[in-house]
Order: C-alpha cells, then sequence, then structure tokens
C-alpha cells in the first residue's frame, strides 16, 4: 500500500500541507488535512478498517449516522443494519429498560426488531429539537463526562417507552391480520 | 533502571521502550511474560509505531499515578449512565492531550486503530474510534464514501429505494 510522503505529525507542530486541490479541510475545533500523495492519481490510499472496526465505530455514531451509512455500500448497509446498534441507539436514552435487556430483545425482535421501533415508533415522536442531528460535533473534552454521550434527545422514562413498544406490538399485529386495510400507523 | 523493551517495526527500525510504556499494550504484556525482550511487530510500520509508542508513553506516566477521589468519582457516574462503549478519560489535560493527538488524517488514523487494535491498546482503539465516528457524523454518504475510500457498490435503483428508506437521516437542520 503506498504511503503519502509527507503528513501532519501527532503532536500538531508538524508541517502541514494542503490537498491537490488546495482545499484545506476543517471542523469545529480542529483542522484536518489530505495527504499529499505525488505519485499517486485520485484519493489517498486509505488502510482498510475492516468489518470489527467499522462496526465498533459505528457503535459510537449516532442515529442519522447509521442512516446516512446504510447508503454508503453494501458492505457498510449490512453492518449499519446490525440490531445490535439498533438496540444501543434505541435503549441509550432510555431511563430505565422496562424488562430483562434478553426479554425485551427478544420481544422486540419478534416484532419487527429494533430499527424498526426506531424508525417507526421512536423517532417520530422525538422532540422537534431532538429530531435534527447535532450539528457540528464538539470535541469530547467539552463535554462533561457525567453526561456521557447524550445530544439533544430527552431521555425517556417509562410511559414513553411502553408507548413505543406497544405501537410496535399493534403494528405487528395490524400486519398480521389480511381483513386491515387501515394503516395509519405507518407500518409497512 | 526501568526494564526495557525492544520493538521491532515492520520496516526493521528499533524501538527501546520502558517497560511500563510497552505494557499499555496487552498483547506486549503477555508476550514478554513469556520471557521474551525483543517484540518484532512485523505488521507495524515504523512510523505507526513512533506515534504509538508516544501515546504510550503518555498514558503510562498518567496511569502510574492513582486517581484523585474527584476524577475517580466522575468515570464512576459517567459509567452508570447510558450504554457507554468508553471508558471516559477522567483528566482533562490528558484528554486536551488526546484530541490533539488524534489531529491527523484519516489514513494516519486508520494505522493507528489497526496497531492498536493488534496490540490491544484499549484507550487509543477507543480513542480513535471516537474520533472516526465524530467525523462521519453529519456527513452526507458520498463525503463517507470519500473518507473511507469506499466504492458505490449499488446499482441506482438500490440507491434510491434506500435514500427513500433513510430519508429521515437526511434531514440536516
Amino acid at each position: 500500500m503506498k504511503r503519502p510522503s509527507i503528513e501532519v505529525s501527532g503532536g500538531g507542530s508538524g508541517e502541514l500541507l494542503l490537498d491537490e486541490d488546495n482545499n484545506k479541510r476543517s471542523r469545529s475545533g480542529g483542522v484536518y488535512i489530505e495527504a499529499v500523495a505525488p505519485e499517486e492519481e485520485g484519493p489517498p490510499a486509505v488502510a482498510e478498517l475492516g468489518e470489527d472496526l467499522v462496526l465498533e465505530v459505528l457503535k459510537r455514531a449516532d442515529a442519522w449516522t447509521l442512516g446516512k451509512a446504510a447508503c454508503v455500500s453494501r458492505r457498510w448497509r449490512r453492518l449499519a443494519e446490525d440490531e445490535g446498534l439498533w438496540e444501543a441507539v434505541c435503549t441509550r436514552d432510555w431511563v430505565k429498560v422496562p424488562c430483562g435487556k434478553q426479554q425485551l430483545r427478544s420481544v422486540v425482535l419478534a416484532l419487527g426488531g429494533f430499527r424498526r421501533l426506531h424508525s417507526l415508533y421512536i423517532l417520530p415522536f422525538l422532540a422537534p429539537s431532538a429530531r435534527r442531528p447535532g450539528s457540528g460535533s464538539l470535541a469530547l473534552a467539552l463535554q462533561p463526562p457525567v453526561s456521557g454521550r447524550s445530544r439533544h434527545q430527552p431521555r425517556w422514562g417509562k410511559d414513553e417507552v411502553q408507548l413505543s413498544l406497544s405501537l410496535l406490538s399493534i403494528g405487528f399485529f395490524e400486519k398480521m391480520n389480511p381483513n386491515n386495510s387501515t394503516r395509519r400507523l405507518g407500518g409497512g | 533502571m526501568a526494564k526495557m523493551i525492544k520493538l521491532v517495526s515492520g520496516d526493521g527500525a528499533e524501538f527501546e521502550v520502558e517497560e511500563e510504556v510497552a505494557f499499555q499494550s496487552k498483547i506486549i504484556k503477555d508476550i514478554v511474560a513469556d520471557a521474551d525482550d525483543v517484540i518484532p511487530l512485523p505488521t507495524v510500520s515504523s512510523k505507526v509505531l513512533i506515534q504509538v509508542i508516544e501515546y504510550c508513553r503518555k498514558h503510562a506516566a498518567v496511569n502510574s499515578f492513582p486517581l484523585s477521589p474527584s476524577s475517580s468519582a466522575a468515570a464512576a457516574a459517567s459509567s452508570s449512565s447510558s450504554i457507554s462503549y468508553s471508558k471516559p478519560v477522567s483528566d482533562p489535560a490528558l484528554r486536551a492531550w488526546d484530541n490533539e493527538f488524534v489531529k491527523l488524517n484519516n489514513s494516519s488514523l486508520f494505522d493507528i486503530v489497526i496497531a492498536a487494535n493488534y496490540l490491544d491498546i484499549e484507550e487509543l482503539v477507543d480513542l480513535v474510534l471516537e474520533t472516526v465516528a465524530d467525523r462521519i457524523k453529519g456527513k452526507q454518504a458520498q463525503e463517507i464514501r470519500r473518507q473511507f475510500n469506499i466504492e458505490n457498490d449499488f446499482t441506482p435503483e438500490e440507491e434510491e429505494a434506500l435514500r427513500r428508506e433513510n430519508s429521515w437521516a437526511f434531514q440536516n437542520n
């Protein structure tokens, strides 16, 4: 694998380079530069992360990022749709999981899964400000340790959780009934 | 005199580091337990190994001092909150150092996380993965592809269907 010849050094005191288009890419608070690879055309060579590491990255991503990640490639789609990821997305803002984790998992998976639970029965009920994905990202150092990773999303209490789980059940049984033609709950 | 361990990178460069620095890597700790002080790392280049050693040196110095009561309370509080995959680094100065450390392009970061994963240096793996996750947040699929150098292998119809299915994710304000 070819490596670019010069790069930004870790301590931040190294040379900074511009990429072929003389673009400096910057994000909130930090600057990162695409390495110049004069002997190559096209994008600089980037080591392939491997599925385990990509999955680990996605574990740390929010729901909106997972939705976009599913559109990246077939492999990413498979990883981004992993039920384990979506279980974490659903439950991370619950004050308390209403029953044992294993029990919750088997029930929700039987009724259509966590990803479905989120997109149909959690997302629509989030407060409008919470539905917007976090604008820009703060460096971890700026977040107080106690609040962990929560963003705009308020913590869901027992009632909200029960509501979304109930709706998931109803949606499932509605689909089961072939005579039921009304699909008000958006299932399908 | 601290015990020294010799690490040999894939391209043949040798690095002598203190034992406690090298032991930030669980793999190395296990190997050395079998009485082997020279550790070849054929899959790790010297450039990446230098950076990894820099991280380990910094964190070995910090880990050798017991947590102060306030920082251990903060660590305990955050680990009891919502599902968390990381142990937050409780020392603000160290966190600031970490944030500086990861101001690298994706190519370097990926190399580092692959090496840290191989060497089982949990905190470094976590730090880089958090950074990468942060970088893709809010990005469109095309941008993510570019960052990871991934080819779009969907047919136009598949891509259209996926976009519709995930349209909620694309509503940025």
